[in-house]
């Protein structure tokens, strides 16, 4: 397990709205792997974003099925504010 | 299950439904009022019904339970008081329809009643929305913009009425139109629009991954429509020549400030396609942004040209505030159903997106019957054409009863991917 298969998995997890998973939103800051422990700091779209629990309780259910995980933690950042210039170049091609 | 400090699922559900209702009731009275439309009768009683309709029961409720729903979003605090909100639907609902039903049929009773019953119900929402606001320490936009709503609400409340008492004692005489354009004006402009760009100032960019947009014309229109529109009511109210003159350009420049900052995030959109209820919305703005252009007429000629204030307030309220915030709804409703239906699943599996609870084809048939209906209406008003009004009025009430169905469907899982999940 390593931080690139911890992002590949959080590709899974789609913002409902804009309709694109959330690595490739730009939401996906941090991503620590130790040992069988994985952390994973992320953002949201808006201030005050209404999905703040479901995107957490996504990415903890998706990191949470892969081989090796004993615990994972997901934490919900202020800091940076999200602005389209995050996102990966082709991530709104299809929305 | 509710989203992030949002609360219990019926009270909004409540206030969608009711609002529905009441824009499905006022189309109908709309093609009821019809002839008094085109004859320029803009203070009729069934002319009064329709647009109570419309503004107490289409556009304030849905704004009470938008806000209850998203105060979280825009300003970062849930409303209050879920039994003051609750007090104020059950003051709020039954008062609309009693007042409606005595404009509309000339009885004093409901009249009265239903009065009191909308008065009382406001008071306790702008109590309620301002103790909400006084907890918030972050005082934006969005806040600024509730605020002056909020503050403006008890004069549009104060002037309606004092309108209300002149059906029994005839005291106003001839002030009775101005008192009736100063507390329209008021509704719209000093209540309704601080909440659309306040409000707007979160959800456009949220809705059109328009982040990057420069923010400063909603200020401009903010601080433009927070002046004027006490202003204007004030005037026309009581007759003031210089603070109706300096109230009106201050909100004809808040409504163009406001139609330039709804272009700069269209512009400014990431999304490549534009959604149907962003189409909604962006039509909404363009009726709006049609009656500001006839509102310098309407101002110098009055009552003089009733043909023109109809066709000014058509636009502007049908063509515009109803057409946006039924837009809205094309955003929210799909969200919460997939809010309930498939937020505990993320992670767990596929899920559909929230646009994919949406039938292409509804929206489309609703905002043409709508655009036809106001222009068609709005032709009628000006040329006197009882018959091409009637006419508008009936593609109105179509387009409102496609979009009524629609949301329904959605509402209820009648959407085909929902129907698929059903079948799996």
């Amino acid at each position: 397990m390593t931080e690139e298969t911890v992002r590949a998995a959080l590709r899974q997890v789609i913002d409902p709205e804009i309709g694109v998973d959330i690595v490739s939103l730009g939401l996906v800051r941090e991503v620590r792997v130790a040992g069988g422990r994985v952390r994973v700091r992320m953002i949201l779209t808006a201030p005050g974003c209404p999905l703040e629990g479901v995107m957490r309780r996504g990415a903890e259910a998706v990191i949470g099925r892969m081989p090796g995980v004993e615990a994972v933690e997901v934490e919900i950042a202020r800091e940076p504010v999200w602005t389209p210039a995050l996102m990966e170049p082709t991530a709104l091609e299809e929305t | 299950m509710t989203p992030t400090g949002a609360p219990p699922l019926a009270l909004p559900a409540a206030h969608f439904t009711a609002a529905f209702a009441c824009l499905l009731a006022g189309s109908v009275a709309v093609v009821a009022a019809a002839p008094d439309l085109a004859a320029g009768a803009f203070l009729a009683g069934r002319v009064t019904a329709a647009v109570h309709l419309f503004t107490l029961g289409w556009i304030t409720t849905t704004i009470m339970g938008v806000l209850y729903q998203f105060l979280p979003v825009a300003v970062g605090a849930g409303i209050r008081s879920l039994t003051l909100a609750w007090t104020t639907f059950a003051l709020h609902v039954p008062g609309v329809l009693l007042l409606v039903h005595g404009a509309a049929t000339g009885m004093r009773a409901p009249l009265y009643t239903g009065a009191a019953l909308v008065a009382a119900g406001l008071a306790a929402f702008v109590v309620n929305l301002a103790a909400t606001l006084a907890r918030v320490p972050d005082r934006g936009v969005t806040w600024w913009g509730l605020a002056v709503a909020a503050a403006n609400l008890a004069g549009v409340v104060a002037l309606g009425v004092a309108l209300a008492l002149n059906v029994a004692t005839g005291y106003l005489a001839a002030g009775r139109v101005p008192f009736a354009a100063a507390h329209a004006h008021l509704a719209v402009l000093g209540w309704v629009m601080p909440v659309v760009v306040g409000v707007g100032r979160r959800l456009f960019p949220m809705f059109l991954v328009a982040q990057a947009a420069d923010g400063r014309p909603s200020i401009v229109a903010l601080a433009a429509l927070g002046a004027g529109a006490p202003l204007l009511a004030a005037g026309l109210a009581f007759g003031l020549g210089w603070p109706s003159g300096a109230g009106a350009l201050l909100v004809l420049t808040g409504m163009a400030a406001f139609a330039w900052q709804v272009r700069l995030y269209f512009r400014s959109r990431q999304r490549a396609r534009i959604d149907p209820g962003m189409r909604l919305a962006a039509a909404g703005v363009a009726g709006l942004a049609l009656a500001t252009l006839l509102g310098p007429g309407v101002f110098v000629a009055g009552a003089t040209r009733p043909g023109l204030v109809t066709a000014y307030g058509v636009l502007g309220l049908l063509g515009g505030l109803v057409v946006l915030v039924l837009g809205h709804y094309y955003k929210i409703v799909p969200f919460l159903v997939w809010y309930h239906r498939f937020s505990p699943l993320v992670g767990t599996r596929k899920v559909p997106r929230v646009a994919d609870l949406v039938a292409p084809t509804p929206p489309i048939l609703a905002l043409d019957a709508l655009a036809a209906g106001v222009l068609t209406l709005t032709a009628g008003a000006l040329f006197a054409g009882p018959v091409v009004a009637r006419a508008g009025a009936v593609l109105f009430a179509a387009g409102a009863a496609v979009a009524t169905a629609h949301m329904a469907a959605v509402a209820l899982g009648r959407a085909p991917v929902l129907r698929e999940e059903a079948r799996a």
